[in-house]
């Protein structure tokens, strides 16, 4: 199951980012995840719950965004937001280029500080 | 002690770690004058039955290595054993694709070649997101599968730079929509090329071994890696 190796992943990149900020305890952490990414919103809130465990986001939550895929026609220009895996053009009626909806970005994270650690 | 609450911007990509992996086995294929193809497709595609029918043909032309990556068996690896080529097994003890940092970890057990086959997890979704630093992806579709795969999932056939439509003589026993099959993946993959043939039959190998010599030649000749429609 491949959404266990993309919270371990997230996991390990935010315990080292806190960790070089002096942060003590993650309350949540924020994660974009396109709908074509191939990770499922529900298997990544189960799987990240297994694994927080013992780790500086023992408390933390995870929020998911969904991010709707983007498409573009290289035909007339248009691009447009459309909750399908492929699409043709509404305006011109050719197959539009998916750009975006691929997504998997660890967006931020907030947490608790003892002496008071440097934000960006 | 006080404590202050603080909220951190990251905006870091959860796959750079692979991408980051795969650019590295890029630049050492590159260095190496190696020419790598990712072999994907769904369980039982065909994909092992492909490379048992042409690696005893490529091996005539070429320093030939394959690389299985399989969940727990080795047993397509030994299949190919008397191939003639290099083979290493990878079992992934569970995870359904392979990553740049696993086929990293084995290219150090494989000998001097010219071409690499990485025969992927059986699997139509999970190793698209996967850069393994290969120079084409090649996509076995089979025609036990049923027609409606290429629109299931649609970005494994869009990634692709050939797609094999395998398993070619049982298409009087099933019934399957050909052109259908053919127009959506035009659709989809307007670049990629469509291979029809039968692994098991031994027929229609030809364009699909001329497709691999095309790839080793664009390698050769330092030219870009094939087109792909999406990354
Ligand atoms: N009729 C027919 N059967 C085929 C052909 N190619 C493969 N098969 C059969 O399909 C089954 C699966 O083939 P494999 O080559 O093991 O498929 P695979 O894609 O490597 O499968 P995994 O590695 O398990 O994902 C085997 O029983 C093959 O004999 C073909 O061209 N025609
Ligand atoms: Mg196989
Ligand atoms: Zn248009």
């Amino acid at each position: 199951m491949h959404e266990l190796s993309l919270v371990s992943a997230l996991v390990e990149e935010v315990s080292r980012d806190a960790q070089e900020r002096g942060v003590s305890r993650i309350t949540s952490v924020s994660l974009a995840v396109g709908k074509r990414a191939h990770a499922l919103p529900h298997a990544l809130l189960f799987c990240f719950d297994l694994i927080k465990r013992d780790t500086i986001l023992a408390a933390a939550q995870l929020i998911i965004e969904v991010i709707p895929p983007l498409f573009h026609c290289e035909s007339c220009g248009l691009s447009e937001t459309h909750d399908a895996l492929w699409l043709d053009c509404t305006c011109c009626g050719l197959p539009a280029v998916p750009t975006g909806g691929t997504e998997l970005e660890i967006r931020g994270y907030e947490g608790d500080c003892p002496r008071g650690g440097k934000e960006n | 002690m006080e404590e202050k609450r603080i909220k951190v911007a990251l905006a870091r990509d959860l796959l750079q770690k692979n991408k980051t992996f795969a650019s590295d086995l890029r630049s050492r294929f590159a260095r190496q004058g190696l020419t790598v193809i990712n072999l994907l497709g769904s369980p039982g595609a065909g994909k092992t039955a492909l490379l048992e029918a042409s690696l005893p043909l490529l091996c005539r032309h070429y320093r030939v290595g394959v690389i299985e990556g399989d969940l727990y068996t080795s047993r397509d690896a030994e299949r190919l054993a008397r191939s003639g080529a290099a083979v290493i097994q990878i079992n992934t003890e569970g995870a359904c694709h392979l990553d740049a940092q696993l086929v990293g970890g084995v290219l150090e057990e494989l000998p001097e070649l010219d071409l690499l086959i990485i025969e992927n997890v059986g699997n139509l979704v999970c190793p698209v997101g996967f850069d393994l630093g290969e120079d084409a992806r090649a996509v076995v579709l089979s025609i036990s599968e049923g027609d409606d795969k290429p629109e299931k999932y649609p970005q494994t056939f869009r990634t692709a730079d050939v797609v094999i439509l395998s398993k070619l003589d049982l298409l009087p026993y099933v019934s399957y929509d050909l052109p259908a099959v053919t127009a959506t993946l035009a659709q989809l993959n307007p670049v990629a090329s469509l291979i029809q043939l039968s692994a098991t039959k031994e027929s229609g190998l030809t364009p699909w071994l001329l497709w691999v010599k095309s790839v080793v030649a664009k390698k050769r000749g330092g030219a870009e890696g094939c087109h792909r429609v999406c990354k």
